[in-house]
């Protein structure tokens, strides 16, 4: 480790050697009037901004952009910043912890609690596009769908919980992510078998060469797969 | 218990057949002394889908007045089996024990059921304090909690003698509350800082424990959410007052560090409503009614 390494340390940084980044979407009145408050009470920035080391006394912002625009606004000379290390982790990390950007749940492998706590987040939101979803009956059936096997997020459409393509589907896709599995070769499982479509479920029975597979119906077909 | 030459091998053998045989029913008592919070409609859901899910389960009617378990399952009504099973010594509980049957092309399900007595509605208090004590349920389950994975019972809503039996023998107890009925949640407070905290001390074992309360009824909006919210917190402040914390009891997630008030609900609606005129619980009837019950019973009994 280098002598001159500052990862970690906080600093009095001068307000022109530091690049703004992605700045902040805050309305203006929050930063102006946040502005006067820092001034009324003694200017200095307690909570500090988070930047990264862009090169010799250059700097910029990976987040609390909110506090690095009020500094601005306040017309501080110098702000206090942490510097942190320039990985991406680190950059989406402290984003999260920062409140600026929304983290994301596994779905393939989420438990039933978080997937509840994540769809009542999205429920509860302001204007949420979910308002209609039912807690209870949509947790359920995502939690009991095969979801480890899901490539994307269009499933969750036809577990009939009033999850439908479109802006509902897009709210889902900003709390979860998918890291499928692939489907593996002999399904037994019933449940699972439960929730494909008859035309999957044929497509299955021929490969593995049962007959009379036209004249059959879901349920005869899940028997003889299972 | 002291232990020597003359008992030694009864003690033993007593322990070991607990050892052997330990109990796996959960004994749940679904109470609140308000009435019209849907004891009965939880009771009969919860049995439904806990039997669905593959458990065994009794369910007993102990609102003799009422009897509204045993006529929502279309189960005719006894006539002193139950009383003669709890008053007398040689009768046991195995007795009045009927069996309810459901069955589609696809499914076949059934659960026992101990129905109401009409012999106890009439019963003063009095007299039945002549006949039994408190602890008779109780130790009458014996037999059950071999057999069943969850007992429930459906009490009525006062705290008469008969209400406190069903107390007694519970493991844990399940408080139905409406959001937009202040009484229940103020009885819910009630039975929480007196009434089980008397049956605890009476029973010494550290049982029954109540559950965190939940929702049941029509649902909720923000601005009805608040109120009761504002309730509650009433309810809590009066309880600290008497150096009770019944946080944990109305909040169950929130912590120092998060402020979360979120309750659990169960919505209850036209279709769970109605089914009790086809004598099917609910969730054999209502895909929605289905899913709100498993959260429920996933929530308070399965993880």
């Amino acid at each position: 480790m280098k002598i001159s390494n500052i990862i970690g340390s906080l600093m009095h940084l001068y307000l022109d050697e530091i690049e703004p980044g992605e700045g902040t979407d805050a309305p203006e009145f929050l930063i102006k009037a946040t502005a006067n408050i820092l001034k009324q009470k003694g200017g200095r920035n307690w909570l500090p901004v988070i930047v990264k080391e862009t090169g010799e006394d250059k700097y910029q912002v990976i987040s609390n952009s909110f506090v690095y625009a009020v500094a601005e606004e306040a017309g501080l000379e110098r702000v206090w910043c942490i510097i942190a290390d320039d990985s991406d982790d680190t950059i989406t990390l402290t984003k999260i912890l920062a409140g600026e950007e929304k983290p994301k749940i596994n779905l393939s492998t989420a438990s039933r609690d978080e997937i509840m706590a994540a769809l009542q987040y999205l429920i509860e939101q302001p204007n949420s596009e979910l308002k209609s979803v039912k807690l209870a009956v949509a947790t359920n059936r995502i939690d009991e769908a095969p979801r480890l096997y899901w490539k994307n997020f269009e499933p969750i459409t036809s577990l009939k919980c009033g999850i439908t393509k479109g802006k509902k589907l897009d709210a889902i896709k900003s709390v979860f992510y998918l890291t499928p599995q692939s489907m593996p070769d002999t399904i037994n499982d019933v449940t699972i078998l439960r929730t494909m479509t008859t035309v999957e479920l044929k497509a299955i029975a021929k490969k593995r060469g049962i007959a009379g597979i036209t004249k059959m119906k879901k349920d005869a077909l899940i028997e003889a797969l299972s | 218990m002291a232990l020597d030459l003359s008992n030694v091998d009864r003690v033993v053998a007593d322990i070991r057949k607990k050892i052997e045989s330990p109990s796996r029913a959960l004994t749940v008592t679904i109470y609140n002394n308000k009435g019209g919070v849907g004891k009965t409609t939880t009771t009969v859901n919860l049995a439904g889908i806990l039997t669905f899910l593959g458990k065994k389960v009794l369910v007993i009617d102990f609102d003799f007045n009422q009897q509204d378990l045993t006529s929502a399952l279309g189960i005719p009504a006894s006539n002193g089996v139950l009383k003669a099973a709890l008053t007398d010594k040689n009768v046991g509980l195995e007795s009045a024990v009927n069996q309810y049957n459901f069955s589609t092309k696809k499914l076949q399900l059934s659960f026992d059921i101990i129905p109401a007595d009409n012999d106890l509605a009439n019963e003063s208090d009095d007299k039945l304090r002549t006949l039994m004590q408190m602890r008779v349920l109780y130790k009458k389950l014996e037999f059950a909690r071999q057999e069943y994975d969850y007992i429930l019972i459906d009490s009525s809503p006062n705290w008469r003698f008969i209400s406190q039996l069903a107390v007694y023998a519970a493991d844990v107890i399940l408080i139905p509350t409406k959001h937009n009925n202040l009484f229940s949640l103020e009885n819910a407070a009630t039975a929480l800082q007196k009434f089980i905290p008397e049956i605890q001390a009476d029973k010494g074992d550290g049982n029954p424990i109540a559950l965190p309360i939940f929702f049941n009824g029509e649902k909720i909006t923000q601005p009805q959410l608040e109120v009761a919210q504002k309730a509650i917190n009433n309810i809590l402040k009066n309880a600290k007052k008497d150096k009770f914390d019944l946080l944990p009891y109305f909040y169950p997630k929130y912590t120092s560090a998060k402020k979360d008030l979120h309750i659990h609900q169960v919505p209850s609606y036209a279709n769970i409503a109605n089914a009790v005129f086809s004598r099917i619980p609910a969730v054999y009837r209502d895909r929605s009614a289905h899913d709100y019950y498993k959260d429920l019973a996933k929530e308070y009994f399965l993880q």
